[in-house]
């Protein structure tokens, strides 16, 4: 039995008890809620005659006959969903469950129907239970997609994979670390010399150093000089690694990224991600430049520093450290709060900036509806809202590190209490210059702590970073090449699409058994509502996304078996969304096709009807475009768009709504520049736009991602009730109305 | 005038169309695999723009096979209810929706009808917008972008898990959140401020 659900014995025990045999179920589910959606535990079974339902705590037990339903599917409400079954009095509703189930009910569905053919069940592996569980933890991968368990991910194994990374500059890290180690060990040395051996050796008049003054003030500043130069070298060091480090993990992320299919971008989970790239490579890079040395150094200050006060006076050492914990938790526990003041003056501040652009962008219709008075009280409660976050910060800020001061201070009454009395009463040997040396010891103490505090914080948020990191990194693109993949070469532009179906989401058919054939060279117009799948088609084609069933053929091979490149190279598309980059005319025409000479280029844009309105802009084909530069208007860019295609001169060309940001006359000059475009190629024409399809050989229509009509334009104008021939007509009377209009 | 932060179409990939695909009325299920489909019945402008108000003397609502029908100028046909502003018009403003997601009708308030059917259309309305009410969130723990919930609400303990903290809680107003987690599955806070000191401690980091 496949049970897509954990089923409890007791439950199978019930069935049996009601006389099924348990040795013949072939499937099982649970759901969590009942007929009524209240909270309930239903479990479904089926073997291939019989669908049982039944629930035990409640003694419910039902059995339908899988002939009786003519099918079984799941119908999604907002947070819960609906089983429900097809019967020859209509649907009947079997059982309600939240989303938590929904996945399983989908997995229940699809089986139930090979049940009903009559077909042996054969799990595929990725429908298995154990492929969407954590093996460790048992829970539920959150992304289904990738077995990932941010719950159960090790942070040692994070930091051992990235250390292979971290190799390539273990040179510039030893730099650092031994710049940081004499910085510290002159910053000890410098309180010694400068306090306790100062008073004990070289004033009092009976040390050692009696007397000579010059020479240990040359002493005192041989360690500052010693303290700058390691000063230097570290900024040096590390301001150099630095930017190598924040280049090197950027291009790690975003070679990552660009390996992956189209599917990864516009699935819901990575849209997050993409803009964490920057801030991440920022924090890791952070990090392990300043925040692992530092921690490094200032955990062997802190022993080395917490030995010597130890070592000065044990006795006093116990009594001043008391405050040490005291301060550790303060810190926290300040920390925490004065980061939430943070993040609420930081979503303070980005609203009212979202808010100041929204409103500035929409300047004509704020005034067109008059409505500024309105504008500016909302203004006005959210930048009230940023003031009273910030006066808070800096309340915070002006009551709290007082306060974390006092804890200091108490810590040096304390020895200044008694190290004053062990001095006066001789107590231990104590001295001046010892107790001098202490405090300054002692002080050195609490300033690496704040930053231990802080490094629990940065620890977290650099694993975060990390995580996703690894995460891209470890993504697969849905749409790989196989290894033995075949080159296209060329020599036919057939295109064959063969009961092709497709979903972006589980459950949700975009494309529905579609099948046709453009021989090579012919015109195929595919014509359908918006949101029919039209675009889809391309994408399939394009092989941005692969089919779900059935295949498509290009030149006689499945694209499943030809090199993405030779594909690519093969088949251009000019879509309805054009996508120009920053950068020049130039480059961006030349895009497909790098090595272009200038007269292919002029020769393209000519072709596409670009040619002239680029002689019109000041700086013809160097124009820059882009941000921040002149921008194109909508037919501009597609035309732009169109020269791109010419001059990549594929076999197959896919024109996807490619002149519908035009305008009529615009529309019917770019007309001419694709016939000539399309001469000899396999071309696939989408469009709405009945009137763009003139030259097509062939008419697909396509309804709700299925073909509703095939036939020449002639042949599907004929069909009485046909839904071309409606589309048709309202076009036309669209069109006349239209033309009066222009007219006058 | 800023429209409300709207969570159906956003990141969730919104809650998919009721019926279309599945047949609904209009035949088999696509989801289990087999069935046909009817064709899409064109509708004129007059009829897109025409609102039909829907009250006890024109339609009839009946439930059958635990789903819900519309007796409506001699036809009956299965039908699923909508709030046309689901934030804040709970039971007036409801869209009444065929197989083919195309509206039927639309009931200016539940409270027209008499006892016995305003209790069908507010079980189905509950039943679709079902979103738990967070009583008390026992623990919150976030790693590596997923944050990990177990909470009290009023049909028991829960446990879910959010993609993107930020970003799942949707402000529905100062006071009001709504939750989605990575199923799809919506939990909603009426007020903030209303919750328990420790679990608002929990969440207050997210707000």
């Amino acid at each position: 039995m496949f049970s897509i659900d954990p089923i409890p014995s007791d439950v199978t025990e019930y069935l049996v008890w009601n006389g099924v045999n348990a040795g013949r179920l072939a499937l099982a589910v649970r759901s969590d809620r009942d007929r009524d959606q209240r909270p309930a535990e239903e479990y479904l079974f089926a073997d291939e005659r019989t669908l049982y339902l039944a629930d035990p705590s409640r003694g419910i037990f039902e059995t339908r006959p899988l002939d009786a339903l003519s099918s079984v599917f799941v119908e999604e409400q907002l947070s819960t969903g609906r089983l429900i079954a097809q019967t020859v009095d209509g649907p009947v509703l079997l059982t309600s469950f939240t989303n938590f189930c929904k996945d399983s009910m989908l997995l229940f569905a699809k089986y139930l129907a090979v049940l009903r053919r009559g077909d042996p069940i054969e799990v595929d592996e990725k429908d298995l239970p154990e492929a969407k569980r954590c093996p460790k933890c048992g829970m539920r991968y959150p992304d289904p997609n990738r077995a990932v368990c941010p719950h159960c991910m090790e942070k040692g194994k994070i930091f051992k994979r990235f250390s292979v990374f971290l190799l390539r500059y273990r040179a510039d890290l030893i730099l650092i670390l031994i710049s940081l180690v004499t910085l510290t060990s002159m910053s000890i040395l410098a309180p010694y010399l400068s306090s306790g051996f100062f008073y004990d050796q070289v004033i009092d008049g009976t040390g050692r150093f009696a007397g000579e003054l010059l020479l240990v003030l040359g002493m005192v500043v041989a360690t500052k000089v010693l303290k700058t130069l390691a000063t230097m070298l570290n900024n040096w060091i590390t301001s150099k690694v630095a930017a190598k480090m924040v280049f090197d993990l950027k291009k790690t992320i975003f070679g990552a990224i660009e390996r992956l299919s189209l599917g990864f971008f516009t699935g819901r989970q990575t849209g997050g991600l993409m803009t964490q790239v920057n801030d991440d490579s920022n924090t890791i890079y952070e990090f392990f430049c300043d925040g692992v040395p530092y921690f490094v150094i200032n955990v062997v200050q802190v022993v080395v520093l917490t030995v010597l006060l130890f070592w000065i006076q044990p006795l006093l050492a116990a009594l001043a450290l008391i405050t040490v914990p005291v301060f550790f938790l303060l810190m926290r526990w300040l920390f925490r709060n004065e980061k939430m003041l943070h993040a609420r003056r930081f979503s303070g501040s980005k609203s009212l900036n979202s808010f100041l652009a929204d409103v500035f962008s929409g300047m004509r219709v704020v005034k067109a509806f008059s409505r500024e008075e309105n504008e500016i009280g909302r203004f006005s409660s959210h930048s009230r809202n940023l003031a009273e976050s910030d006066k808070k910060l800096s309340l915070f800020n002006n009551y709290a590190w007082p306060l974390a001061g006092l804890v200091l201070t108490v810590g040096n009454m304390i020895a200044w209490g008694v190290g004053g009395w062990m001095v006066m009463s001789d107590y231990g040997g104590m001295t001046y210059g010892k107790l001098l040396t202490f405090i300054a010891y002692m002080n050195m103490i609490y300033s690496p702590l704040d930053f231990f505090t802080d490094m629990i914080n940065r620890t977290a948020d650099c694993t975060n970073a990390l995580g996703r990191l690894f995460e891209i990194m470890d993504a697969q693109p849905d749409v790989r090449e196989k290894p033995d993949a075949v080159e296209l070469d060329g020599s036919s532009g057939k295109v064959e699409f063969d009961h092709v179906c497709f979903s972006y989401q589980k459950g949700r058919r975009v494309i529905d058994d579609v099948s046709f054939t453009v021989e090579d060279g012919g015109i195929l117009g595919i014509v359908g509502h918006t949101g029919a799948g039209k675009s889809t088609l391309a994408n399939l084609l394009m092989r941005l996304y692969d089919t779900e069933s059935g295949e498509i053929r290009v030149g006689g091979h499945p694209v499943r078996d030809l090199t993405l490149r030779s594909l690519y190279r093969n088949v251009a598309i000019v879509s309805q969304e054009t996508y120009l980059f920053m950068g020049t005319i130039l480059d961006n025409i030349r895009y497909a096709k790098p090595e272009a000479s200038f007269a292919e280029v002029v020769e393209a844009a000519k072709c596409a009807g670009a040619h002239d309105f680029i002689m019109r802009l000041p700086d013809a084909y160097h124009t820059r475009i882009g941000a921040g530069y002149s921008e194109l208007s909508g037919g501009e860019r597609q035309r732009v768009s169109i020269a791109r295609a010419i001059l990549k001169d594929p076999k197959i060309l896919i024109l996807d709504e490619a002149t519908a940001a035009m305008d009529t006359a615009t529309e019917r000059r770019i007309q001419e520049a694709l016939t000539k475009l399309t001469e000899g190629k396999t071309t696939i024409m989408i469009a709405h736009r009945l009137s763009t399809l003139r030259d097509a050989d062939r008419l697909v229509v396509i309804e709700r991602g299925r073909v509703a009509e095939t036939g020449t334009h002639r042949e599907l104008l004929a069909r009485e009730n046909g839904v071309y021939r409606k589309l048709f007509t309202l076009q036309e009377e669209a069109l006349q109305q239209a033309g009066v209009l222009e007219e006058t | 005038m800023k429209t409300p932060p709207m969570m159906m179409g956003g990141g969730m990939g919104g809650p998919p169309p009721f019926g279309a695909r599945n047949g609904g009325i209009s035949g088999g299920g696509r989801s289990g695999g087999d069935g046909g489909r009817r064709p899409r019945r064109e509708r004129s402008l007059e009829e897109i723009m025409k609102t039909v108000w829907l009250t006890p003397e024109n339609a009839a609502f009946s439930r059958k096979n635990g789903l819900l029908y519309l007796s409506l100028e001699g036809r009956e046909i299965r039908v699923s209810l909508r709030r046309d502003f689901p934030f804040e018009e709970l039971w007036s403003y409801i869209s009444v929706l065929d197989g083919e997601e195309e509206e039927v009708g639309m009931i200016r308030s539940v409270d027209l009808f008499g006892d016995e059917t305003r209790t069908l259309l507010t079980e189905e309305l509950e039943r679709r917008y079902y979103a738990p009410v967070i009583l008390h969130i026992v623990s919150l723990k976030e790693r590596y972008g997923f944050s990990y919930w177990k909470v009290d609400t009023a049909d028991g303990k829960m446990e879910f898990t959010l993609h993107d903290t930020y970003k799942s809680l949707i402000h529905i107003d100062a006071k009001r959140v709504i939750l989605l987690d990575v199923d799809g599955n919506r939990f909603e806070i009426p007020d903030v401020s209303a919750l328990d000191r420790r679990s608002y401690r929990k969440i207050e980091l997210y707000l």
